[in-house]
């Protein structure tokens, strides 16, 4: 789903831009680095952000069925010994983490695509 | 061009442009033959879809004729390159850099340092009166402002040779006079080959020293007008008799390929 957000971005790059950057002397690695890429980086860290809850998710839900390690293997084997609290706490560890987590992309968005023009402002 | 001889800067030898599409061949230059001088200011005036800006995409390196060659200095043109320089009608502005990012980044592709590139940028950033936006992000900027940097980005690079697709279509009519007036001024500074597209008859005779209206499709050169009128051309020029003369002209020529277009 991330490849497929990405591609998506990258087809989306204005092509005046990338001609604008070669009347200006820019090679294809200049392109890709400082057009292809900057332009992207909004779809990127959608992708990222997608990606992010559903490989946690799938992490703990692999963990929970078979692993020998890790949180969801934790809470697992604290339910069969009726230890609430370490289910408790194992629970509580994975929603701090994906609060985390979706903090440092929100803020790296914020760092990255702060030029984006959004609506309500002026064209 | 005032009778001196003058270097041709850009030489257009029957030059033949098609294009294939959906709906079969089109052909969007045919046979176009053009010098232009060294530092001559020149526009193109012609009804739209008559390969004006498939010329200007061509001179630029961006595309490449399906028959007959460009010269730049000499030089058959083989792709873009730095020594042309571009200004478009949407601005093209990196969205994602500074004012000053935006002019220093052909300067950095040109290997200039970064303390270089930040000089010349800034001079050129004074040269369109945007010292004070300097730190600003396109977005925060209006219209004129954008082309403004645009123009400065432009200049920046030294091109030979700037080509100029429709850069204050998208304008209202008093931005658009001020920045007429303006590029005129740094034309007048610093003297480069201009190759202006325009729709707009009246800033056409505004700028140039030569126009060349071209005929709709299949496009083809029309007729060259001369335009002897004295720098810098303010509001009583355009009310003087030579001006509405030429304007007049030139509007009939244009609005008769326009009619020959809609049949």
């Amino acid at each position: 789903m991330s490849v497929v957000t990405i591609y998506q971005g990258v087809c989306n790059v204005d092509a005046t831009l990338v001609k604008a950057a070669k009347v200006l002397g820019a090679s294809s690695k200049d392109i890709f680095l400082t057009v292809v890429i900057p332009a992207s980086t909004p779809f990127i860290l959608v992708a990222a952000r997608l990606g992010l809850s559903s490989s946690l998710t799938t992490l703990i839900a692999a963990e929970l069925t078979g692993a020998s390690r890790g949180l969801g293997m934790m809470i697992q084997k604290a339910q069969s010994y009726y230890d609430r609290e370490t289910m408790l706490l194992g629970i509580l560890v994975i929603g701090v983490m994906g609060i985390i987590f979706e903090r440092i992309v929100y803020y790296l968005e914020r760092r990255l695509t702060g030029w984006q023009e959004t609506q309500g402002q002026q064209k | 061009m005032a009778g001196n001889p003058r270097t041709t800067e850009v030489k257009i030898e029957q030059v033949v442009k098609r294009f294939d599409t959906r709906n079969g061949e089109v052909v969007a230059l045919n046979g176009i033959d053009l010098e232009i001088a060294k530092d001559e200011f020149v526009c193109i005036v012609g009804p739209s879809g008559c390969g004006k800006s498939t010329l200007l995409n061509l001179i630029a390196g961006l595309s490449k004729p399906t028959s007959g060659k460009v010269y730049v200095n000499g030089k058959e043109v083989e792709g873009p390159g730095s020594e042309r320089g571009v200004v478009f009608q949407q601005y093209a502005l990196f969205p994602w850099l500074t004012v000053k990012k935006n002019v220093e980044y052909g300067l950095k592709l040109q290997g200039m340092s970064r303390k270089e590139a930040s000089a010349e940028a800034t001079r050129y950033i004074e040269m369109v009166d945007l010292k004070q936006f300097e730190n600003a992000y396109p977005k925060e900027l209006s219209g004129g402002m954008k082309q403004r940097v645009a123009i400065a980005r432009a200049y920046a690079v030294k091109p030979q040779v700037l080509l100029m697709d429709e850069p204050f279509g998208a304008l209202d009519a008093q931005t658009k006079t001020q920045l007429q007036s303006e590029l005129i001024h740094t034309w007048i500074q610093e003297k480069r080959t201009v190759f202006f597209i325009t729709h707009d008859v009246e800033e056409a005779v505004t700028l140039a020293q030569r126009i060349i209206i071209m005929s709709a499709r299949p496009g083809r050169i029309r007729e060259i007008v001369e335009v002897n009128l004295p720098y810098p051309r303010d509001q009583k020029t355009r009310v003087s008799k030579e001006f509405m003369d030429i304007k007049n002209h030139i509007w009939d020529e244009v609005y008769e390929e326009y009619m020959a277009m809609r049949k």
